[in-house]
């Protein structure tokens, strides 16, 4: 029951970095339709709430302890990963005024940062549940 | 250590019925000294867990004193009571007494830390194996049967060895075998100085009985 | 096992409840930490517009739409760019009452390389400007020389970098504190400068004058300051007579209409705490009710066993206690959270000043949403851990036996 808790909140906060990033959490969006600076970090915070969101659903789905582990693992990097992408790998808008600045890269981060901790708990009650079942 | 009641009663206002109160006792006075398993049985309804939660500092008379040894229980403030019913009163009550939150052991151990003392395991450990709950050290009360909540309860008293133990119906949810064994230590506390009163209205504790009060719509006679 | 490894038994064990009280009492810090946070930074913010108009008069051009772009302007930060003939400034100054009077010439630029956007830029007479000068001379302990520029401080970039404008390079030579006004966002520079400015634009096809065809100087505004003990409103008037193609503003109107919608969103989030509260607070009270029921048996065992009273309400109380302050810590956080990283988007949707509070002043914030919050924890527990104390074991454990 509580391994399925955490891979709920993973799902879910997955599930809202993909559709914000998308919507009312995407990159700026200019009126004369060119591309703004921020566009590819909109996209790339995309790609990366697609995985974790894969990863999420197979967590909930594999029952082996150490495949789920690793997953973990592996979830716990890619939201590093996404905490870094909006500004540090992807330039964002210069002018903090900006959407991308004042919307995406604030509520990304947190987002991110949000699938981080969640992880590292979900590793914690993971691994406490294989040293209790250990002969 | 002597436990003496002095003239106790209880009444019980009643809203609706042909009298105005209910008397539960009527004036008793009774004397349980140490070394001395006492028995008091008789039918439900009789009056024997009112006497005994009287005599157990936990139900105040409506008329007459409870003394252990010279201290009036009921001339005590609520702290100074309690913890002398911690340290010196055994309590085993009628009904499920377990705190649901922790486990058996953790239950055994508890009087013993209400008041800051050092636990006593070594005793815990000896009364989970003579009542046959080794096993269920961990589990919590709400996986308990009745029967096992009862040894539960039992260990619990026994393990914090106070002057006197009061058992209400305490082989109530025991087989034969189990019986046998908490009514011998029961007899065995009395045989080491405790004072030691089982109220049940069965017979099997006749037998180990040093003396038997049978109780009849609130009035005690001597067997 | 001590008393208090007992008190964390008993929450942890009854996970439900323990969780419930932390997120009632996290939603009350929360609620309390984020208005208060808001609310100070929208005085803060008028404050420091306040301070920073400096002027009692603001002469714009006559057009309607001028006044309303001054507004958005010192607010939003929203590009303004109004013209009117620069003879006004000597009419301004040979009015009645007028103490001293600057001007500043707007422009916009097309996207500053530091910048997706345009920005807005500001030229003004360091020898006799009263408004932003002061402000620069914080920053800045030389005058604004030729093609140098003092950027406000959300304009991205930094002291020593080249300022593309219209292809003209300008060197940042200061950026400015945070002001919480639209002003933030501008880039500041000498009359020279922003003549300079003016020429490039019209060389790229972008027209500054005005509409009169006349091949003459413009200004945008003019900043008035009326000799003391004169009448501000007085000389308002004789300015909207004498200077023509002009409108006189009182700034002092200005800041009551910007008060006024500031007292609105004050009172708006009052109403919005108390809603949270009144209904965070009869909940707790219902949860409360309902442990009584819940725990009357297990503390009737505490009694049975010779716990007090007044050990057993302490008990309960210190579980109180600790529920309520970690939910007010986590509350706490979690408004940091909601409030800080967003306070841009927070400010854009206002369209009033914002500057948020020193971090002393969040620490104290924090710590009186916390305090308060475990305060009335503790106050709606007490009532339950005073009846539960009273718990009768015989009774009680007799019950269902």
């Amino acid at each position: 029951m509580k391994k399925n808790v955490f891979c709920g909140i993973l799902l879910v906060l997955a599930a809202v970095i993909v559709i914000g990033s998308v919507t009312v959490l995407g990159p700026c969006v200019h009126e004369d339709g060119s591309e703004a600076p921020c566009a590819r970090a909109g996209k790339a915070v995309f790609c990366d709430g697609c995985v974790l969101a894969v990863l999420a659903a197979l967590i909930l789905l594999i029952r082996k302890p150490s495949v789920r582990i690793v997953l973990l693992f592996v979830t716990l990097f890619v939201a590093a990963v996404g905490i870094a992408l909006p500004g540090t790998i992807f330039p964002v808008c210069r002018m903090d005024t900006m959407h991308c600045r004042a919307v995406m890269q604030p509520a990304m981060i947190i987002l991110f940062a949000s699938e981080l901790i969640v992880s590292v708990c979900g590793l914690i009650v993971e691994r406490n549940r294989i040293r209790r079942e250990r002969p | 250590m002597l436990l003496r009641a002095e003239n106790i009663s209880r009444r019980y206002f009643r809203k609706h019925g042909e009298a105005n109160f209910f008397e539960a006792v009527r004036p008793v006075s009774l004397t349980l000294e140490s070394g001395k398993l006492t028995v008091l049985n008789g039918k439900s309804g009789s009056g024997k867990t009112t006497l005994l939660n009287m005599l157990a500092g936990l139900l105040n008379p409506s008329e007459g004193k409870v003394f252990l040894d010279r201290t009036d229980l009921y001339a005590l403030g609520d702290k100074e009571l309690s913890r002398l019913r911690c340290e010196k009163i055994g309590v085993i009550p009628q009904g499920r007494s377990a705190v649901d939150t922790l486990s058996v052991y953790e239950n055994i151990l508890l009087p013993g830390i209400l008041y800051g003392e050092t636990p006593r395991t070594e005793e815990a450990e000896n009364w989970i194996a003579v009542l046959g709950i080794s096993e269920l050290r961990n589990a919590m009360p709400a996986e308990l049967s009745g029967g096992e909540l009862r040894r539960m309860a039992i260990a619990r008293t026994l393990t914090a060895s106070p002057e006197v133990i009061l058992a209400d119906e305490p082989t109530g949810d025991l087989d034969s075998d189990n019986t046998a064994i908490v009514l011998t230590a029961f007899q065995q506390a009395a045989r080491a100085g405790k004072t030691v009163l089982v109220v049940s209205h069965e017979t099997d504790a006749e037998a180990y009985a040093d003396q038997i009060y049978h109780m009849n719509h609130g009035m005690i006679e001597q067997e | 096992m001590k008393h208090f490894s007992l008190m964390i038994r008993n929450l942890t064990r009854r996970p439900g409840r323990t969780i419930s009280l932390i997120l009632l009492t996290a939603f009350l810090a929360m609620s309390l930490f984020c208005g208060t946070v808001v609310v100070s930074s929208l005085r803060r913010g008028l404050n420091s517009m306040e301070n920073r108009l400096g002027a009692d008069i603001i002469v714009v051009p006559a057009e309607a739409e001028s006044k309303a772009s001054m507004k958005n302007l010192l607010l939003q930060g929203t590009i303004g760019t109004f013209y009117m003939d620069a003879s006004a400034l000597e009419r301004v100054r040979e009015t009645e009452g007028v103490g001293k009077a600057s001007a500043q010439i707007f422009l916009s630029s097309m996207k500053a390389d530091c910048c997706s956007v345009k920005v807005q830029i500001i030229g003004f007479d360091p020898e006799n400007d009263f408004v932003v000068q002061p402000w620069i001379a914080e920053s800045l302990n030389h005058q604004l020389g030729d093609m140098e520029v003092v950027v406000g401080c959300r304009v991205e970039t930094e002291v020593g970098n080249n300022f593309r404008i219209y292809d003209r390079n300008c060197l940042v030579v200061a950026k400015l504190a945070s002001t919480g006004t639209g002003l933030d966002t501008a880039v500041y520079c000498n009359m020279n400068t922003i003549h300079m400015l003016l020429q490039a634009a019209e060389e790229k096809g972008i027209s500054h004058k005005i509409d009169s065809g006349n091949d003459s100087e413009v200004v945008s505004a003019i900043y008035v300051k009326v000799l003391p003990g004169t009448d501000p409103g007085l000389v308002n008037n004789r300015l909207n007579g004498h200077v023509r193609k002009a409108t006189a503003i009182r700034t002092a109107g200005m800041m009551t209409e910007v008060a006024d919608s500031l007292g609105g969103v004050s009172r708006t989030i009052a109403v919005l705490i108390a809603a949270v509260w009144a209904l965070s607070l009869i909940i707790l009270f219902i949860v409360f009710s309902m442990m009584v029921n819940e725990r009357r048996r297990e503390l009737a065992v505490y009694r049975l066993l010779g716990m007090s009273r007044k050990m057993l309400s302490g008990m309960i109380l210190k579980e109180t206690a600790l529920c309520s302050l970690t939910g007010a810590l986590c509350g706490t956080a979690l408004g940091a959270i909601l409030v800080f990283p967003f306070t841009t988007l927070i400010e854009t949707s206002l369209k009033l000043p914002y500057l948020t509070p020193d971090a002393g002043s969040v620490v104290l914030y924090a710590g009186i949403a916390m305090i308060v919050t475990v305060l009335v924890g503790c106050a709606a527990g007490s009532r339950t851990a005073s009846r539960l104390s009273r718990v009768d074991p015989g009774t009680t454990l007799r019950e269902g036996a």
